[in-house]
């Protein structure tokens, strides 16, 4: 599994900022249910499309004759319309007979097009990107000191990964618990998100790894919402998994981009062995969950 | 756990002292009790009910203490 990454040129001292307005030991108790100390965010030349521009000249693939599907995941596209898979699709030369699917989701994004590429069986790019800061103009404690901006491609290599199961859910009437209205702000309510992630998150999760008892989960993904959200998380399912790494303190919430970003720094550090189990947890904007487990086959690789 | 230890819970958990916490006090009605502490708050019960506590649904939207308890009560996790 190789990803393309690029996160946001401008670095915002997050610690700082929140000691000059709440004071040092507020910011300790805030930065302590967080986690990043500092962000990553778009300059003014950069956007969503410049960041995904970016992680794909990383990804540097050359061989794209037979790729059929770009999933572009964004909340933040550059324009209404088109998407920005279509501009990405343009600027990046890609075959004009591919399908280009623009998905307007969050942080269950990379796992909901993932599961669909493999499901689809076809050749897919999977493109996550996301800017909260170009629609975050005031500062606002809950959202200014979550999420950075970043971007990540994928090629799936559909030999060497295989779904084994998914599960996908959301909860009705929740979409104002973090939302961001036209040209306006984004808002988040952290109570019903944290109370969405323990009542719904969890237990579905739980409810997925004990129908497959008999896997060995190598691996947990999860999203990388909040330091708090994914100590929780870590906590409850340690008898799970034994390996369940976490970037939110150094890097911060990516949104979509979050899972490509967290695992591909996981495997720089601990590669995948000969065949292991992964599970990937995204949740977040709907409030919605999405969460699959994968084979990662390393022997069958076409790479 | 009893209404003294949930109080005490509470205080410990929002720093501060046990005779300004009670079961009249509500969400943001006191500098200390903001969305950071209501995680604080939210995290302590966890470990004090051994996990029970976070998977009760609307637990985490509740703005009194005395709803908080009342729910906790309902499950049987105080007494």
């Amino acid at each position: 599994m190789i990803f393309g990454e690029a996160i946001g040129s401008k670095i915002i001292n997050i610690e700082k900022t929140c000691a000059k307005l709440f004071g040092k030991s507020k910011t300790k108790e805030l930065l302590d249910k967080t986690g990043p100390k500092k962000l990553f965010i778009c300059n003014k030349d950069e956007d969503t499309l410049t960041l995904s521009n970016k992680a794909w000249k990383n990804l540097k693939k050359k061989n794209l004759n037979n790729i059929q599907t770009l999933f572009y995941v964004t909340e933040t596209p550059v324009k209404q319309f088109p998407g920005n898979g279509f501009l990405f699709a343009s600027k990046n030369k890609l075959n004009e007979n591919i399908q280009v699917i623009d998905f307007n989701s969050g942080c269950t994004g990379f796992v909901d097009a993932l599961t669909l590429s493999l499901s689809s069986k076809k050749k897919t790019i999977i493109v996550c990107t996301e800017a909260y800061s170009k629609s975050s103009k005031i500062f606002n404690r809950s959202v200014t000191t979550l999420f950075s901006d970043g971007a990540s491609a994928f090629i799936p290599d559909l030999k060497q990964l295989k779904l084994v199961d998914s599960a996908f859910g959301y909860k009705k009437n929740t979409y104002n618990d973090l939302v961001c209205d036209i040209n306006s702000n984004i808002l988040m309510d952290g109570k019903k998100v944290y109370d969405f992630v323990s009542t719904e998150v969890f237990p579905s999760l739980i409810k997925m790894l004990k129908k497959n008892k008999n896997i060995k989960f190598d691996r947990i993904y999860i999203h990388q919402g909040s330091r708090f959200v994914v100590k929780f998380l870590q906590e409850k399912l340690k008898y799970y998994s034994n390996h369940i790494p976490s970037n939110i303190e150094k890097t911060g919430n990516f949104v979509s981009a979050t899972l490509p970003i967290l695992i591909s720094g996981d495997i720089k550090k601990k590669p995948f062995k000969h065949k292991e189990n992964i599970v990937l947890c995204g949740f977040g904007v709907g409030l919605a969950y999405s969460f699959a487990i994968i084979e990662v086959n390393k022997t069958k690789s076409i790479r | 756990m009893n209404q003294k230890k949930f109080l005490l819970l509470i205080s410990k958990s929002l720093g501060i002292k046990l005779n300004k916490v009670s079961l009249n006090l509500k969400f943001n009605e006191i500098e200390e009790w903001d969305s950071i502490g209501h995680l604080t708050i939210l995290s302590s019960l966890d470990k004090a009910t051994k996990g029970k506590s976070a998977e009760i649904k609307g637990l985490g939207n509740q703005k009194s203490l005395k709803k908080i308890w009342e729910i906790l009560k309902k499950r049987g996790l105080t007494k």
